[in-house]
């Protein structure tokens, strides 16, 4: 239950229980059940966390500008024994922390925040004193393995986060030095028992929503470059995306079922408006015809674990729709079947017939979006028709720049768009009134 | 209590890491400089809109390539080693480059680049900048860049490790002439 609910739940339970309607027993068993309403007190403990990791990163990246000036007026070992020093005192101060303030995030946080700056500013500023070169990659590398322990010992959040951004920035800059790149998901992998870690007790708490968030996004950008020579040679982002997108989007419906914000669900949101963009993309017949263009020219002898990593996806997406289909959550088959559609208009696309892909898609956006509005009727909620109304728009658009017509014709398609947003709108909005 | 004792320790263990990882390359320099061979390496003129510049000066060198001297093919950026000896000006000269670590003399850790032709190979050295005081670096890189046919890097070279002690614009550091320049100016 979400906390403006408990909070009102708890307001009422007296009254509730004064006029006779719940008995006192019932009423302990719900308090108990629920545990004691935080809200208040969760929301200002986490300013403060906000607030400490604010204040340390401002005081490491105040620390480190002062350092980066290279005081030649100081001997060298002198400047090297400075650069050490933020590392050395971050240390002995998450020692501290560890021992007498294990219990409190802010601090935990907060330290963890300066730890992370002080061994990258003390690496790097050991490389300035002494003119090593040393490329930005190999740095990238050495600062995310060590910052990653300290998410795990002092259960912080900003370290992780770095990591993960760091392990894509690093898979990014290391896509022309061969399967390199492939690394890419060993790494991410060792940030997941951390996100097991902090999940474990309520997956719906900031910290491990926020790690959900920078998961789904570095996830989406780093297959990218992992897979950089496939994608290149055989346009096969559209297999490889819609199987990625799709996992994104099952698992989010799997495990944030129960989201009641926007922010509880990372993995949905990153999935279906992907998943909506593919799918939008391949109403057009020009990235079909990519594929029959690029099959020819492309090698075949790729690396197995490339070619592993790109048939996982779609796999572990099509695996991830037969559980959804079993628990009978029709909400999500829909958009979660894509993958089944990518692979078919691929072969379409490898046979020549990339209008028949093309046309297969539109079929598909037109599906998903009358469902949508259909779903949305149905249970009387104005997002969901607003969702697919979008969507729908999105495609008639989409056809009206593809085809050859006139500013007058286009012009009349938007004000039709325009009118049918408002009038539906009107109209629900009319109904609900009248219903309440 | 127990557990925090156990946190504790493992922390400590990847302290020592993170602190070995950042004072390795400390201490490798500090040795190299204090007990290693100077070399002068000619420099060359660089790219002006190398987009990193600002705190550093960055540095080019006059001697981009060596004769090859190993049988296997070449693969670009695998590691090699420059044997270095000294020209008849006293400037440092690599003789060749090649894929096994020399027993004897001076040498450096390179990367190697394309291949040329007549089994010529180019290299990188693991260093390329010059940091100095962010005032002073702007004026630095211009006094570098109009002399910089008279300019050398003071190099100190010990078991394959190269690193850079001073810039020189002719007989001078770079330093005192960015500073004069400073002076000089409006």
């Amino acid at each position: 239950m979400d906390k403006r609910s408990l909070r009102w739940l708890y307001q009422e339970l007296p009254t509730l229980v004064s006029s006779g309607i719940v008995p006192a027993e019932i009423a302990d068993r719900i308090r108990k059940h629920y545990g004691e309403p935080d809200a208040q007190g969760s929301g200002r403990h986490w300013l403060i966390t906000l607030f400490a990791i604010i204040g340390a990163a401002l005081i490491g990246g105040g620390i480190i500008l002062l350092l980066a000036h290279n005081w030649e007026e100081l001997s060298r070992p002198v400047r090297a024994g400075i650069s050490l020093a933020p590392l050395l005192l971050t240390q002995a101060l998450a020692a501290w922390v560890l021992w007498a303030r294990n219990e409190s995030t802010a601090w935990r946080e907060g330290v963890g925040t300066s730890l992370t700056l002080a061994i990258g500013s003390s690496i790097a500023l050991i490389a300035q004193t002494y003119n090593l070169g040393g490329t930005f990659p190999d740095f990238m590398f050495a600062w995310t393995l060590l910052v990653l322990p300290v998410a795990y010992l002092l259960r912080a959040t900003l370290p992780a986060l770095l990591y993960l951004v760091g392990v894509t920035i690093w898979t990014g800059s290391v896509t022309n030095e061969g399967t390199k790149s492939l690394w890419f998901w060993p790494l991410v992998a060792l940030a997941l028992p951390y996100l097991w870690m902090v999940a474990r007790e309520n997956r719906y708490h900031p910290r491990p929503l926020l790690i959900c968030w920078v998961l789904s996004t570095v996830g989406t950008i780093g297959t990218g470059f992992g897979l950089h020579r496939l994608l290149n040679e055989f346009s096969w982002y559209i297999v490889l995306y819609s199987g990625l997108l799709a996992v994104w989007w099952l698992v989010g419906s799997r495990w944030f079922g129960e989201a009641t914000s926007l922010w509880q669900r990372p993995f949905q949101f990153v999935g279906g408006l992907g998943l909506w963009i593919l799918s939008l993309v391949l109403t057009f017949s020009d990235p079909w015809k990519e594929i029959t263009r690029h099959v020819w020219w492309g090698s075949w002898q790729h690396n197995t674990a490339e070619w592993a990593v790109a048939l996982a996806w779609p796999v572990a997406a099509i695996a991830l729709w037969v559980a959804a289909w079993r628990r009978r959550e029709t909400s999500e088959l829909l958009l979660g079947a894509m993958p089944v559609l990518a692979v078919l208009g691929q072969a379409l696309a490898v046979h020549n017939q990339e209008v028949a892909a093309a046309v297969l898609f539109n079929v598909y956006v037109l599906v998903v979006a009358v469902t949508l509005i259909a779903s949305g009727v149905k249970a009387q909620r104005l997002g969901i028709i607003n969702a697919g109304m979008l969507l729908l728009s999105a495609l008639i658009l989409c056809r009206f720049f593809d085809a050859d017509l006139g500013f007058v014709a286009r012009g009349i398609a938007f004000i039709l768009i325009g009118i049918g947003f408002l009038v539906t709108n009107l109209v629900l909005l009319r109904r609900k009134g009248a219903a309440q | 209590m127990k557990s925090s004792r156990v946190v504790l320790a493992v922390f400590g263990v990847v302290a020592l890491v993170q602190l070995a990882v950042a004072t390795s390359q400390l201490w490798r320099s500090e040795w190299t400089l204090r007990t290693g061979k100077s070399y002068k390496f000619k420099t060359a003129p660089v790219d002006p809109y190398d987009a990193f510049r600002g705190r550093y000066v960055a540095l080019a060198f006059e001697q981009r390539e060596a004769p090859w001297d190993g049988q296997k093919t070449l693969s670009l950026g695998s590691t090699a080693y420059a044997v270095l000896s000294e020209d008849a000006n006293g400037f440092a000269q690599v003789l060749r480059v090649t894929p096994v670590r020399p027993e004897s003399g001076d040498y450096l850790r390179v990367k190697t680049g394309y291949s040329g032709t007549s089994n010529r190979v180019s290299y990188s050295f693991s260093y390329d900048r010059f940091y100095m005081e962010e005032c002073k670096a702007p004026k630095a890189e211009s006094v570098y860049r109009e002399n910089s046919r008279n300019t050398y890097a003071l190099v100190r070279v010990r078991d394959g490790v190269g690193v850079i002690e001073d810039l020189f614009v002719g007989d001078k550091p770079i330093r005192e002439l960015a500073v004069s320049g400073r002076r000089r100016g409006p």
